[in-house]
């Protein structure tokens, strides 16, 4: 993790020194980890797209006030995970005023970067299990058990505490189980 | 749900205490229908994590960077248009302002010029004198001007009782002295005038 981090710092530093490439490296680097993560939270491809791109253009932006206190991965976390969430919010506002674009919505549920169909509905499965779960559980859920981050690296990312982290995680895998036992 | 599995949950969400876990992991070791109820909830977590060596558009992320380029573009030329975002309205509101004045002006203007022509066409002298010259009149020094001016040698009444005082009274009189045409007479024309007087002071 150190050389990683080594590595993260040093492209950092050089893309604040005016070399784009160097911001280039960083984005090719973590592009499909936010892409993921942002599409098990959101469940499809068209708003894990926007919030992918939304990170990035904040990554470049804000770059400069990275203080490299934790390290790159975590500061990227934070965004992904901030912007699913209000990403999440939007969705829901604009479900409760019914004013979702009926098109969108049909474009969203067709539109995938997954090429096979037994995958797309393997896909489709854990999207409706997931969709379940209260989103703060669903982000916690998702970063022990999909992208097996410990407590401490969720803790820095989330700014919670371990044991809130733990309970809420207890939640999840609950209501998880139930459901998967409900399809079986 | 499984009578196990609330603990197993426990356990594999890290609640348990020290105490807690290490008698868990002794019946786990012990009891084989435990290490079937955790492998079974474990396999059915991990059967869910579908998201590994999945088949996807590679070129989508291939091309993901120079759509995000694209919009920083996009956004930069935003703020530099942003600027002028702000300047058309502030103009706007300046141009708006500059009407309200120029034209409170002209208002202005038109008034007094309707003033002027209701003075020039309308109004005798004699109403200009009441109406707008009141002042003027009013005024104890001006208001004796004309009345010591070029009156005083041409209209001298002929019943008028005047001592051998007044004449040198009336060229002392300090009004007189600044403002009568007897300074600007002749001696010759004095002379006349004195002995005007004197054929009223001598009748």
């Amino acid at each position: 993790m150190g050389k990683v981090q080594d590595t993260d710092f040093e492209s950092v530093k050089k893309f604040l020194s005016g070399d784009e490439s160097a911001f280039n490296q960083i984005v090719k680097k973590y592009q499909k980890k936010i892409y993921w993560h942002a599409r098990q939270m959101l469940g499809n491809h068209l708003d894990a797209d926007e919030v992918t791109q939304e990170v990035m253009i904040v990554m470049y932006n804000k770059l400069k006030s990275f203080n490299f206190n934790c390290s790159l991965y975590t500061w990227i976390y934070k965004i992904v995970t901030t912007r699913s969430l209000n990403q999440i919010r939007r969705r829901q506002i604009k479900r409760f005023f019914s004013i979702d674009d009926k098109e969108e919505i049909d474009l969203r549920s067709t539109t995938d970067i997954v090429e096979d169909i037994s995958n797309r509905e393997k896909i489709e499965k854990v999207r409706k299990v997931l969709e379940k779960i209260p989103p703060k559980q669903r982000q916690i859920f998702i970063m022990r058990n999909f992208e097996q981050l410990s407590y401490e690296e969720i803790s820095k990312i989330t700014g919670k505490s371990v044991g809130g982290l733990k309970a809420n995680y207890f939640h999840a895998l609950k209501k998880v189980l139930e459901l998967t036992n409900e399809k079986e | 749900m499984k009578k196990n599995n609330e603990k197993i949950m426990k356990y594999i969400s890290a609640q348990m205490n020290e105490t807690e876990r290490s008698a868990f992991e002794n019946e786990l070791a012990e009891s084989k229908q435990l290490q079937l109820e955790l492998s079974e909830i474990k396999n059915r977590l991990t059967g869910l994590n579908v998201y590994n060596d999945l088949n996807v558009e590679e070129t989508y992320f291939t091309n993901l960077l120079p759509r995000v380029h694209e919009r920083l573009r996009k956004k930069k030329r935003f703020w530099k248009l942003e600027s002028i975002y702000y300047l058309v309205p502030s103009t706007a509101a300046v141009v708006v302002l500059f009407f309200f004045i120029f034209n409170s002006k002209k208002g202005f203007e038109t008034q007094y010029k309707d003033i002027a022509n209701e003075i020039a066409n309308n109004i005798t002298d004699q109403e200009v004198s009441d109406k707008y010259l009141s002042e003027i009149e009013t005024e104890p020094l001006v208001a004796l001007v004309p009345q010591n001016n070029d009156e005083l040698n041409l209209q001298i009444p002929s019943d008028l009782d005047a001592g051998a005082e007044s004449f040198s009274a009336l060229i002392d009189n300090p009004i007189a002295d600044d403002f009568s045409t007897l300074r600007r007479l002749s001696n010759k024309d004095l002379e006349v005038i004195n002995k005007n007087l004197n054929s009223l002071i001598l009748r």
